[in-house]
């Protein structure tokens, strides 16, 4: 009779089995090695440069972040579009989904609903610049009808690039909603009725408290999305003015000026209002030296110099506030006129004048 | 509102149907239902038992026939305002809320006051003995638990309708049988009407004062449990009841109800239980109803094929002469291809026309 051992442990594969580890496992291994090489590391990598400033201390970055106006005004603005528009999606997106949950030809709805989700942002800018520009047919059809005596302003600005957050936000909020109500047992809100509760209660007492966790999901995911609207507010936005969002101060560091009286035409970013420009990080070699701007109303228009303005702020910051197409800046020591060579980082700062 | 509990007498149901587009899932459903009666609405599948009490509860509208409860219509209110207690196939417990909260929101609803909200939901608990585990949230609680709070949610309102949507078809054998206990305690105690849609004949005759034989839409038969069990009024009630054999046969003679059938050339006697067209006729008996003898008693004859032993008794499948498969009873185990007679007591077996 053969002695069976009932002692010994079994294999390590057999317990590595048992825990859910066996070759199949390995199939994961690309994928994690895609996910470190192309979102861990450099995440990680950018942390750590965060700390190790130029100047050498450990928490200068996020000092000059915390204590620069400009940032925190950028982010600011770039808040006043997002929560709004976050929640507006919610506020269309809950009702909807609510009705469309009872629908029997759900499936021909959702689509029309997430088709702004498969053109991209871009797409949908166009779109609205054709149909809701001053030219467009919307205020023209206003304007035919007699409703309108001049077209109403819902693009370049703040509305505008609203607007088409909304619209491109709100099949993806939808979406969401809609599978976390699907998700809800009908039974309940049947049984509430039997209960008594009217449809007010139904919804105060039984849905609500249910979806609370998927709607705080669904708002940070769309908040998220709607943080991100570069595309939007440069298109569709006044990128200077009130709908300047992060992405667009990237662009602004970068302008030089050289010698003489190079005219930087910046066209893209110039519209029509007034605009804040300030200038920082300009180092001269003689601290008395000042800046000046020249610029032009229009293209046409004869030349205007602002400033001579001084740069004996501690930070090297100052500003000026002109209305322009186009701009000229030089930097001028104080005893000749000689327009200085340099580099400088120009802001645009919104709101301005009014 | 709806009239309240201490007044009412009957619950009338007159011609309620319901489409679902061509489809007539319920027709014609009449019934009238006195205060304090357990009725119960039996069926297989797609009868139209759940649809029925869907319509009931108004959380499907009727398309044809009027509900009153005396002399209030009650179908043209919507649910919430009709004022019946559910129990609900999956219990539909709240699953955010605790036991007492989920039992209390009826009483919430109708705006009675807290304090006696309490009170009632504290009886409620006390009622179907639920007292420790009051304070916790549905998901913690076993099925047969969660089906207590379903039942005590629904009747703390003290309804005078009590529907209850197959509450026992989620539990297991050994709680279905101590829940149908409760259930028939909690009723007794109430003073209302109860109806209760099952598939399970089991429940429906160990449950109800009377049962509604339901199939395609349609009442096939109204009685009491003793009526249904032994007098279906249909060959597909009779399925329904479990007389799992049927059997072809020619009919003989007959005087009143008692006929004399001829069943592959053998003579028996059994009760006609509709009118008989021809002479081709269907025999319906239970397998608890028809005995095994040795081959030379007289019966019909078979061939045993399987016996199997369930307790007090064994019981087998044979094959007769035509190929009919028969299921029978035996106080003895039986070999297979052994020759049998099945006997059958005449009043036990019943004689439907042939389709």
């Amino acid at each position: 009779m053969s002695s069976i051992d009932y002692h010994s442990n079994p294999g390590l594969k057999a317990r590595l089995a048992a825990r859910g580890l066996d070759s199949v496992t390995l199939l994961v291994i690309p994928a994690i090695a895609l996910l470190i090489g192309l979102f861990v590391y450099p995440f990680a990598y950018g942390l750590w440069l965060s700390f190790n400033p130029k100047d050498g201390s450990l928490l200068g970055n996020y000092i000059r972040f915390f204590s620069d106006p400009f940032l925190y005004d950028t982010i600011g603005t770039t808040l006043k579009l997002a929560v709004p528009v976050t929640i507006l999606n919610l506020v269309f997106a809950v009702p909807v989904a609510f009705r469309v949950r009872l629908m029997k030809n759900q499936r021909l709805l959702t689509t029309i609903l997430v088709l702004p989700i498969t053109l991209g942002t871009v797409l949908v800018a166009e779109g609205m610049l054709n149909y809701l520009g001053p030219q467009g047919w919307a205020n023209r059809i206003m304007m035919a009808l007699g409703i309108l005596s001049s077209p109403v302003k819902l693009t370049n600005n703040y509305w505008g690039v609203m607007l088409s957050l909304v619209i491109t936000g709100f099949p993806f909020t939808f979406l969401l909603t809609l599978s976390y109500i699907s998700g809800i047992d009908p039974a309940l809100e049947q049984a509430a009725a039997t209960l008594g509760a009217k449809a007010a209660a139904r919804f105060r007492y039984i849905f609500l408290p249910l979806l609370i966790p998927g709607l705080a999901i669904t708002f940070c995911l769309s908040f998220v999305q709607a943080y991100s609207v570069f595309p939007s507010a440069v298109l569709l936005g006044a990128p200077a003015g009130a709908t300047r969002v992060n992405d667009i101060y990237a662009e602004t560091g970068q302008f030089e000026i050289g010698t003489g009286d190079r005219v930087m035409r910046v066209d893209r970013i110039w519209q029509d209002g007034w605009t804040d420009c300030a200038v920082n990080g300009f180092n001269f070699s003689n601290p008395s030296y000042k800046l000046a701007f020249k610029l032009r109303q229009a293209p046409s228009a004869p030349e205007r110099i602002i400033g001579p303005v001084s740069l004996n702020d501690a930070d090297g910051y100052t500003g000026v506030r002109f209305r322009s197409r186009s701009l000229a800046m030089r930097v001028t020591p104080e005893s000749d006129k000689q327009w200085a060579m340099g580099k400088l980082r120009m802001r645009m700062k919104a709101g301005g004048m009014r | 509102m709806a009239p309240s509990l201490s007044s009412f007498k009957t619950l009338r149901l007159d011609g309620v149907s319901r489409d679902f587009g061509t489809v007539n899932a319920l027709r014609d459903l009449t019934l009238t239902i006195e205060r304090g009666e357990f009725v119960a609405l039996l069926g297989p599948s797609g009868c139209g038992k759940s649809t029925a009490l869907n319509c009931i509860a108004g959380l499907l509208p009727t398309s044809r026939g009027a509900i009153f409860l005396d002399d209030h219509r009650l179908d043209i209110l919507p649910a919430e305002e009709r004022g019946f207690g559910m129990v609900f196939q999956n219990y539909a417990l709240f699953p955010h809320m605790t036991v007492r909260d989920n039992i209390g929101f009826g009483l919430k609803m109708r705006g009675v006051p807290k304090a006696e909200a309490a009170q009632r939901v504290e009886k409620a608990i006390e009622t179907v003995r639920l007292g420790t585990q009051a304070h916790k949230l549905p998901g913690q609680l076993s099925g047969g638990q969660q089906q207590r709070v379903a039942i005590a949610r629904a009747i703390v309102v003290e309804p005078p309708l009590v529907l209850m949507d197959e509450p026992l078809s989620n539990l297991d054998a050994k709680l279905r049988l101590e829940m149908r206990q409760e259930i028939r305690r909690i009723h007794a105690g109430l003073g209302s009407i109860t109806i209760y849609v099952t598939h399970d004949q089991d429940e429906a005759l160990s449950l109800a004062d009377r049962i509604v034989v339901l199939r395609d839409g349609m009442i096939r038969q109204v009685g009491t449990p003793e009526d249904l069990y032994a007098r279906p009024a249909h060959l597909d009630v009779a399925e329904f009841m479990g007389f799992r054999n049927r059997i072809p046969a020619k009919l003989k003679t007959r005087s009143g109800d008692a006929v004399a059938i001829d069943v592959n050339g053998v003579l028996l006697q059994g009760s006609a239980r509709e009118e008989l067209r021809g002479d081709d006729v269907i025999v319906a008996i239970r397998p608890d109803d028809l005995f095994a003898g040795e081959a030379h008693e007289g019966g019909i004859p078979a061939l045993v094929e399987a016996t199997e032993y369930r307790g007090r008794d064994f019981f087998g499948s044979a094959r007769a002469a035509d190929g009919t498969e028969l299921f029978f009873r035996s106080s003895r185990r039986h070999t297979p291809g052994e020759k049998v007679a099945l006997i059958a007591d005449p009043a036990r077996l019943l004689v439907y026309g042939a389709a």
